[in-house]
C-alpha cells in the first residue's frame, strides 16, 4: 500500500511536472529564442494569450519582430519572477481591475527588477509591453520612469526622453510665467 | 510612442503640482498632451480623488487701527502650495460660494453689496458690476458656464455665471451674470415669503439645476425650501439667452430633508 502510494505521488508530481514546463518559445528580432511557461505569458500578455488561443505559436520559436533579445529577456524573466511571486488571487485581480482600479504600488521585486534596468533598457521594456499587451509590466515601467522625472528640469528631461526643445525663449518665458503658481515653493 | 509617454505622465504624482505642470515646458507635443481634455479626463480617473490644495475659510479681522471685518483666508494643506497668490482676502471679503475652479466673494461696501470672482490658481479677480437693487438678504452662486465643459480645467478664462437670488423691498427676485454678456440679467421675482437663508449652506448643482438651501420659520419648525433657480434643457445651455430666460426662478416648494437627500 505504502509503496503503491507513493508510485501514485510520484506519477502525480512527474504530471505536475511536465505541466509545468509546458512553455512557449519566443523569437527577438535578433532571432534569439526564449522559453515562457505557457500559463504566465497567456496570464500576463494579452496577445501571447491571443497568439496561444488562436493556435499561432511556433514550436520553433514564435517571431516577436518588434522586440529586440535584451527586452524580450526581460520580458521573460519578469513572467518568471511573476509566476512565482504573487500569490494567483492578487494577481487575478490586479490583472482584471487594471483599467478601472486606481494604480496599484509596484510590489518590492517588481520595484528591483525595475530598478537594476538600464535607461534604454526601461524605454525599451516599456515598448515591449505595449507591443505585447502585458498591462501590469506597463503599469510597473511606466510608474518607473515617472519616478525618474521628479524633480528634473525641463532640459533633464527633455535629455531622458531625446526630446528637442521646439519653444523660443519668448514662448518659454511665457508660459513659465503662466504656470508660476505651480512653481512656487520649488 | 505618444500613447506611452501619456502613460508615464498619468503617472506622475499629483499631489505636487509641479511635476506635471512641468512636462508642459518640455515641448509643444508634450504641452498639448497634458492639457488635452482626454488626459486630464484619464488622469481624474486614474488617481480617482483629486489632491486637496487647501481649502478657504472665513474668518474675522481684527485690525487693531481700524475696525472688525471679514477676511477669507486660504489655507494650504500641502508643503507646496498650489498658488503663490492663494493668500488671503482681507478688506472685508468674504467667501460665498466655490465651484469650477471660482470663488464667489462678497463684501459690503458704502455703495451696496460688491461681488467679485477669484480664481484662486492664477489670482486673476473679476469685479461684477453693482447689483441695481437693493437687498436686506441674498445668497449667490458661482458656476462655469460652458455647456461643452467637462469642469475639470475650466477656470482659465471661461465663461462662466453668477446666479444670485436677493429679498428687497419688492419681495424675491433671481438675476444672473454671465460673463459674455458681462450685465446682469434683468430680474425675475420668485416666490418667497418670509425666509432666511442658511448661509452656511453652499449651494449645490445637480445636473443643471442649482439649489439653494432656506429656512422659513414658522412658530417652532424649521422646513428647507429649495429654489430651482437653473433649469435648463441640454438643447439650449449653450445658449446664454435662452438659458437665462428658461424658467430659472421657480419655487420648488417646500422640501424635506428627506426630499433633498433623494435628489
Amino acid at each position: 500500500m505504502e509503496v503503491d502510494k507513493g508510485k501514485g505521488e510520484a506519477e502525480e508530481t512527474r504530471k505536475v511536472a511536465e505541466a509545468d514546463r509546458d512553455t512557449v518559445t519566443l523569437k527577438s528580432s535578433d532571432g534569439k529564442l526564449f522559453e515562457v511557461s505557457k500559463e504566465a505569458a497567456a496570464r500576463l500578455s494579452t496577445v501571447l494569450a491571443g497568439m496561444i488561443a488562436g493556435g499561432s505559436i511556433d514550436d520553433n520559436g514564435t517571431d516577436l519582430k518588434q522586440i529586440g533579445s535584451e527586452a524580450l529577456e526581460n520580458v521573460v524573466d519578469y513572467c518568471n519572477k511573476h509566476a512565482n511571486s504573487i500569490p494567483s488571487a492578487a494577481l487575478i485581480s490586479s490583472s482584471i481591475s487594471f483599467n478601472t482600479a486606481p494604480f496599484k504600488e509596484p510590489e518590492e521585486w517588481e520595484r528591483k527588477f525595475v530598478d537594476r534596468l538600464s535607461h534604454d533598457a526601461l524605454f525599451d521594456l516599456v515598448e515591449a509591453a505595449n507591443f505585447l499587451g502585458m498591462e501590469r509590466l506597463l503599469d510597473v515601467t511606466c510608474h518607473k520612469i515617472s519616478e525618474m522625472m521628479k524633480g528634473k528640469s525641463p532640459d533633464q528631461i527633455r535629455e531622458v526622453f531625446n526630446i528637442k526643445n521646439d519653444y523660443t525663449k519668448e514662448e518659454l518665458e511665457e508660459i513659465r510665467q503662466e504656470l508660476a503658481w505651480a512653481f512656487y515653493d520649488d | 510612442m505618444d500613447q506611452l509617454v501619456e502613460e508615464i505622465l498619468l503617472r506622475l504624482p499629483i499631489d505636487t503640482p509641479a511635476h506635471l505642470v512641468g512636462v508642459a515646458l518640455v515641448c509643444r507635443r508634450w504641452r498639448r498632451l497634458v492639457s488635452g481634455a482626454g488626459f486630464r479626463r484619464r488622469l481624474r480617473a486614474f488617481h480617482h480623488s483629486p489632491p486637496m490644495l487647501g481649502f478657504l475659510c472665513n474668518t474675522l479681522c481684527n485690525n487693531p487701527n481700524t475696525y472688525i471685518t471679514h477676511l477669507t483666508r486660504f489655507v494650504p494643506t500641502m508643503t507646496s502650495s498650489c498658488s503663490a497668490h492663494a493668500g488671503d482676502h482681507p478688506g472685508g471679503w468674504r467667501a460665498d460660494d466655490a465651484r469650477h475652479g471660482r470663488v464667489l466673494l462678497s463684501r459690503r461696501a458704502a455703495s451696496g453689496l460688491e461681488l467679485m470672482v477669484w480664481d484662486p490658481t492664477t489670482d486673476h479677480l473679476q469685479e461684477l458690476p453693482a447689483l441695481p437693487w437693493p437687498t436686506y438678504s441674498w445668497k449667490a452662486a458661482v458656476l462655469c458656464a460652458s455647456a461643452a465643459c467637462d469642469h475639470l480645467d475650466c477656470h482659465r478664462g471661461g465663461p462662466f455665471r453668477v446666479v444670485y437670488i436677493g429679498v428687497g423691498d419688492d419681495g424675491a427676485f433671481s438675476c444672473i451674470y454671465s460673463s459674455d454678456a458681462a450685465v446682469w440679467s434683468k430680474p425675475v421675482s420668485i416666490e418667497l415669503r418670509r425666509f432666511s437663508y442658511t448661509k452656511s449652506v453652499q449651494s449645490v448643482l445637480v445636473g443643471k439645476a442649482l439649489y439653494f438651501m432656506f429656512h422659513e420659520n414658522n412658530e417652532s419648525s424649521i422646513d428647507l425650501q429649495l429654489l430651482d433657480a437653473i433649469r435648463a434643457n441640454p438643447e439650449n445651455a449653450a445658449d446664454p439667452s435662452a438659458w437665462l430666460n428658461q424658467g430659472h426662478a421657480q419655487t420648488r416648494g417646500r422640501t424635506t430633508r428627506k426630499d433633498l437627500a433623494r435628489r
